[in-house]
């Protein structure tokens, strides 16, 4: 495709060859096929189980969010396990950065169930879903909240205030009073962030 | 699944990774103005399959596979002169969040 690199082109405007670059490179979710590679761990019986968590979680309950790296909850049963996830990616090539490894070019980051017993909830008792006909699973709303007041950043303080209003309160009682540390630390936190919003 | 030994001290395991967040989001706001446009594309793409994600009631395995999940996968749409213009109008709050994130690193 001929282009004529002198000619100068609004913003708007496109050359021709910019726009075959484009479609090469063009965003189609890359999420059901991700999925698909999750489901297969599950099969595999590398992972016993996951659900998405983080950004990707907050954007499945409605929230649009720019993040560029799926965190997924996943069910180990050991710490040698989650070296194993690791190494088989390692022999199957993909890239690996730092704790991201890239699955049809998203980077993913694991979180292994035994960070915490909130943790290991948020995967029970995650929300089946299908994304694009993929089953998959997701952290239910609530846990989401009680995840990110573990973080705490100052996204994640926008994020509660918007995620509360389709939160069922009592239910996210229940599991702060479950899981919080002995200051009730998640639960000042939660008092903190809603009472200023 | 009961006899699960937790992390003792978390604090090794968040600094890894939010060590590992940081570089790459530096990595990212040095791209090239046309892959963050692809990048805006992908995010809004993933939000968009997300939003149109069915909440499950019946049981299924996650190993699983249904027949019909790969030809959704296999849809192409021609990028068009409209799509390139909404990509621009979307990428540009990024790009100058990306440079006040520059500007304040080197400060």
């Amino acid at each position: 495709m001929a282009t004529k690199d002198n000619e100068p082109f609004g913003l708007g405007k496109l050359p021709a060859d910019a726009t075959s670059e484009l479609h090469l490179a063009r965003g189609t979710s890359p999420l059901p096929s991700v999925l698909i590679e999750l489901n297969a761990l599950v099969k595999l019986g590398i992972i016993k189980d996951y659900a998405i968590g983080g950004g990707y979680a907050v954007m499945y309950h409605g929230i649009p969010y720019s993040t560029f790296d799926l965190d997924v909850l996943v069910v180990l049963g050991s710490d040698e396990d989650f070296q194993r996830l690791y190494s088989h990616y390692r022999q199957k090539g993909n890239k690996i950065e730092k704790v991201y490894i890239y699955i049809a070019g998203m980077a993913v980051q694991f979180l292994p169930n035994y960070i915490s017993p909130l943790f290991n909830n948020a995967i029970k008792e995650a929300q089946r879903i299908r994304v694009s006909g993929v089953p998959s699973k997701v952290v239910k709303v609530e846990y989401l909240i009680a995840l990110l007041l573990t973080a705490f950043r100052p996204k994640d303080k926008i994020h509660i205030i918007e995620l509360a209003k389709s939160a069922d309160m009592p239910m996210l009682n229940e599991i702060l009073r479950r899981f919080d540390d002995g200051q009730h630390l998640l639960s000042k936190r939660l008092k903190e962030v809603l009472g200023n919003s | 699944m009961d006899n699960i030994y937790y992390l003792k001290d978390s604090k090794k395991f968040w600094g890894t990774r939010e060590k590992a967040r940081k570089a790459k989001d530096k990595k990212l706001a040095r791209l090239p103005f046309l892959e963050k446009v692809a990048m805006t594309e992908k995010i809004q793409a993933d939000y968009e399959v997300l939003r149109n994600a069915k909440g499950e009631s019946k049981q299924f395995g996650l190993g699983e596979i249904p027949s019909d999940a790969m030809n959704e996968l296999s849809i192409e749409q021609p990028f068009t002169q409209k799509d390139f213009e909404n990509a621009l109008d979307k990428v540009f709050p990024f790009i100058e969040g990306a440079q006040a994130d520059q500007e304040s690193s080197k400060t």
